[in-house]
């Protein structure tokens, strides 16, 4: 008969709530999608190139494991509370006819387990399709579809997701049976009081409501002028802010909810919706702050992970392919290799990349460059160059790039080449130390320097392009010298590189990944030294995946508990105010009209905490992008503007349809209050 | 002149064979305009269900209830809720004011309700208030009051849209004796100066002795009809229902 009671209420339980149901399943994905993240396909394929980073970011799914379990917990206690509220008049009634305390909590621990196992039926073959299609996907996108997919079953993964989820479960479990261990038989068997509604003070609510806006246009300010990001003291002093004015907004929202629901309108219960969204506002403010800061975080990660992955682009239009060992050192010309294997022909430009530093030094000892009038003029444009900028130009014993190999490898690479005569010298910076703002203030001004003892001026604009393939050397800046000055200046000391580019137009991007592959196969054999853009690539790849992927994760995992809090909350209060409703009942509402309020009521519950969400978010982001992006991504905003409205479109969706299943759940619940039976 | 309730042979049967219970078997009467009609009657008589029937909330096993003419089993959807909200005005025993509106907007809901003029509702909404001196409470939410304020500014709202018949379900069962009768004084008046229908249900002769005509039920059949006769003073009145309900409750020809 027990038996029967359990498994009849979980079946129950399960039809009625869809939502409790849907937190469970989105709990278990949850977990699987962290757990399984090693056997992602982009992830072997990663391991390959970059074993290192990999093994660092697989070790910090522990901690991102144990993040997601505050997270789902969270969810999940509050799915639970609702549960167990919509049913304390039922258990108030098997008290009442005598079943022991102890027996209902092994009942409910029951339908507990129960719920939970046909969670993880449903939920586990679902995060495998999910994870399956992110794999896919990803691989696609980034183009290394060759490597061939695998299923991600990972069998560790399903066994952790199992445990963490029935630990998390029990943990709330135990938490809410002692809540309503504590509640007497009477309570249980009454809807639960309502919160006393008094009087309130529009004076102070104004001034709160004024007080927020003016703290959050402060935080605002502070995160936008880029000054935020300087210093914690000002990032944490901008956190703190945003948070105070947030929560005092919506203390004093009641202010506005109230004004709202004075202005007399025709449309029917329009004083009844808004006293109930009021409700929401006066003792959900808290709540619905922490949601609405909630949604806030999810969207500005999800704008920020779609940035990122937008923005890096792991085929650089302008790069070298295959950078071989210079001769400096006695070694065999790499050329006269490559050419014996014949691989000269795969090659779309082969040829010399020379660099060296001034050797022959003219006046001051140990200062081969002078360039004290770039730094005046410099310093004109930024006051702080000289203190900032003391080892620009290498203290005087700067980088020379040969002016022909320069040019013709940029117009290999499809750039434009640098115009320097005679008695001019050129600039480079590596992009990441790239200074346009400065540079293309000082250089038009063509500052009189001194290299190796003879006059030159600077001239023409600063340049980025790759010298050789990624890390062989990093030359943050340098200066391009014409081929006979250089030849003089070096004495003979130069060091030679050997580039390759291939045919970017021949090659698909998998092909060309697949090129790089079999043309190291063929090198491996012979005892040439070289790098190869691949693994630069992989490189690039690994942040953009481990950026992207957590931030993505953590924006969806907070967008759906913020979600499910507002839900669950709503709905919670509705039951706990069905008087109300069958008191219109009462007064001749139909259906119709009840639902209609209702519909009102959420879209207003939900979006009060997105609107505020949304506007923040417009800030933030552009905070966060100045903050945390480099500035090269930044360069690409304009082009992410339609991926940014993806975005956009998704969240909507995602909130759509959360308000769509609440609705719905309302409407079925206000049902049950439609026949307005006299009461004794 | 058209009654504007009239109830036929009402029949409400539960059950089945030799489980089936009559809660009413076969009951009729009218109520003309401008009556106060008090029904009476034990608990399990038949007077929940009879007002369950005239509310709309149930449906009769056989028999007709006509309002204004119109046969009310045979409404749905939006002209029942017409009927229920605007035909009829509804005064609980236990209020059922919402918590979380003000004393005026509680009134006002059947109008936001049913889409009664605003103007028309705003001036009729002044007059209540006047007249069942409510108006320092109107702002007030219902937690600030008290049990006869929160019955008043009830009345007030179940008469706010003017309805052809008010039925009151025990309106005094929540008050204390003070205001129970402070509350009839007002009800009765507004039934004398307006001309209001009124329908009452209750178990308190002290309430009953305001009607003008009592109806006493037994096991689902009238047993009993009182009128209160031209001239007759209340404490008169009151003595003849107290005589009614000893014989129904305990007179002799009951004694089992």
């Amino acid at each position: 008969m027990f038996s029967k009671l359990v498994v009849r209420n979980s079946i129950r339980s399960h039809k009625e709530n869809a939502l409790f149901m849907g937190s469970l399943i989105t709990s278990i994905i949850a977990f699987y999608v962290v757990l399984s993240l090693s056997s992602q396909d982009v992830m072997r394929y990663l391991k390959t190139l970059e074993s290192d980073a990999i093994n660092k970011l697989f070790s910090m799914i522990g901690v991102l494991y144990g993040f997601t379990l505050f997270i789902v917990f969270a969810l999940i206690f509050f799915a639970s509370k609702y549960q167990i509220e919509r049913r304390s008049h039922e258990f108030g009634v098997y008290i009442m006819m005598g079943m022991k305390r102890t027996k209902l909590f092994l009942m409910l621990l029951l339908e507990d387990i129960g719920s939970s196992l046909v969670a993880l039926l449903i939920g586990l073959p679902v995060s495998v399709l999910i994870t399956e299609v992110i794999s896919l996907l990803t691989v696609k996108f980034v183009g290394i579809g060759f490597i061939g997919h695998q299923v991600t079953w990972s069998s560790k993964a399903a066994l952790l997701t199992a445990a963490g989820f029935m630990g998390v479960k029990l943990v709330s479990f135990i938490i809410l049976s002692f809540s309503l261990a504590r509640k007497e038989v009477g309570t249980l068997l009454t809807d639960a009081p309502d919160n006393v509604r008094k009087k309130g003070y529009p004076v102070l609510q104004a001034l709160l409501l004024l007080t927020g806006l003016t703290l959050l246009i402060y935080a605002y300010s502070l995160g936008v002028e880029g000054t935020a990001w300087e210093q914690t003291k000002t990032l944490g002093k901008t956190v703190i802010v945003g948070l105070l004015g947030t929560i005092l907004v919506f203390r004093g929202l009641r202010f506005v909810i109230d004004l709202i629901a004075k202005k007399t309108s025709s449309g029917k219960l329009h004083v009844f919706t808004f006293r109930q969204v009021e409700d929401g506002v006066i003792f959900k403010s808290g709540t619905m702050a922490i949601c609405s800061l909630l949604i806030l975080v999810a969207s500005s990660c999800l704008a920020c992970g779609v940035a990122t992955f937008v923005s890096y682009d792991l085929y650089e239009k302008e790069r070298v392919d295959y950078t071989f060992t210079n001769i400096f050192n006695g070694k065999e010309d790499p050329m006269k290799t490559i050419r014996e294997l014949g691989c000269e022909d795969e090659f779309y430009y082969l040829s010399y990349m020379r660099i060296s530093h001034p050797y022959i030094v003219g006046g001051e000892p140990g200062k081969a460059f002078e360039s004290d009038e770039f730094a005046k003029l410099a310093e004109e444009v930024d006051p702080t160059y000289s203190y900032h900028n003391r080892s620009d130009f290498m203290d005087g014993f700067p980088f020379m790039i040969r002016l022909s190999d320069f040019n013709a490898q940029v117009v290999a690479m499809g750039a434009e080449p640098i115009d320097i005569k005679e008695g001019e010298l050129g600039l480079y910076r590596s992009s990441t130390f790239a200074r346009d703002e400065l540079d293309s203030k000082v250089l038009p001004q063509r500052p009189h320097v001194t290299l190796a003892g003879k006059e030159f001026v600077m001239t023409g604009e600063a340049r980025h392009d790759p010298i050789v393939t990624d890390s062989f050397i990093t030359l943050s800046s340098a200066l391009i010298v014409p081929d006979e000055d250089f030849d003089t200046f070096t004495a003979g000391r130069e060091e030679v590189y050997v580039n390759g580019i291939l045919d970017h137009k021949k090659y698909s991007k998998s092909e060309l990944t697949q090129t790089y592959m079999r043309l190291n196969e063929i090198f491996d054999k012979t005892d040439l030294e070289y790098e190869s853009y691949l693994s630069n690539m992989g490189r690039q790849l690994f942040y953009l995946v481990a950026a992207s992927y957590i931030t993505i994760y953590l924006a969806l995992i907070f967008l759906v508990v913020a979600n499910t809090i507002l839900a669950v909350q709503f709905l919670m209060g509705q039951k706990r105010t069905s008087r109300r409703y069958k008191t219109l009942v009462k007064l001749g509402a139909d259906h119709q009209t009840l639902y209609k309020t209702s519909k009102r009521q959420i879209n207003w519950y939900f979006g009060l905490p997105i609107a505020v969400a949304a506007m923040s978010t417009v800030f933030a982001t552009k905070a966060l992008f100045n903050g945390l992006l480099s500035s090269r991504t930044r360069t690409h905003i304009d082009e992410m503007i339609p991926v940014i409205l993806v975005v956009v479109v998704v969240f909507v969706l995602i909130e759509y349809l959360y308000m769509h299943i609440v609705k719905r759940s309302s409407s079925r619940f206000l049902e049950t209050l439609m026949t307005p039976e006299r009461e004794e | 002149m058209d009654p504007v309730l009239k109830i036929e042979s009402l029949k409400k049967y539960y059950g089945k064979g030799e489980s089936q219970t009559k809660a009413i078997d076969g009951i009729s009467f009218q109520v003309m305009p401008g009556e106060f009609l008090g029904i009476m009657g034990a608990s399990g008589s038949g007077k929940s269900t009879l007002l369950n029937c005239i509310a709309a909330v149930i449906k009769p096993t056989s028999g007709t209830i006509e309002m204004n003419g119109k046969e009310i089993s045979r409404l749905s959807g939006k002209d029942l809720a017409d009927y229920r909200g605007k035909d009829m005005g509804y005064l609980f025993q236990n209020f059922e004011l919402i918590d979380n509106l003000t004393g005026k907007e509680n009134i006002l809901l059947p109008v936001s309700l049913h889409g009664g003029s605003e103007k028309e509702g705003s001036e009729r909404y002044e007059k209540l208030a006047e007249y069942l001196e409510i108006k320092d409470i109107l702002d007030k939410f219902p937690s600030q009051m008290s049990g006869g304020e929160k019955q008043r500014i009830a009345a007030a709202r179940s008469l706010i849209l003017d309805p052809g018949l008010i039925l009151c379900d025990e309106p005094t069962g929540a008050l204390d004796s003070k205001n129970a009768k402070a509350l009839m004084t007002k009800l009765s008046g507004i039934n004398q100066e307006q001309g209001a229908t009124i329908l009452m249900v209750t178990h308190d002769s002290n309430a009953a002795s305001f009607c003008s005509r009592i109806m006493f039920i037994q096991d689902g059949k009238i047993f009993h009809e009182l009128r209160k006769e031209d001239g007759e003073d209340r404490q008169a009145f009151y003595d003849r229902i107290l005589k009614v309900l000893a014989q129904l409750g305990g007179g002799s020809a009951n004694v089992l």
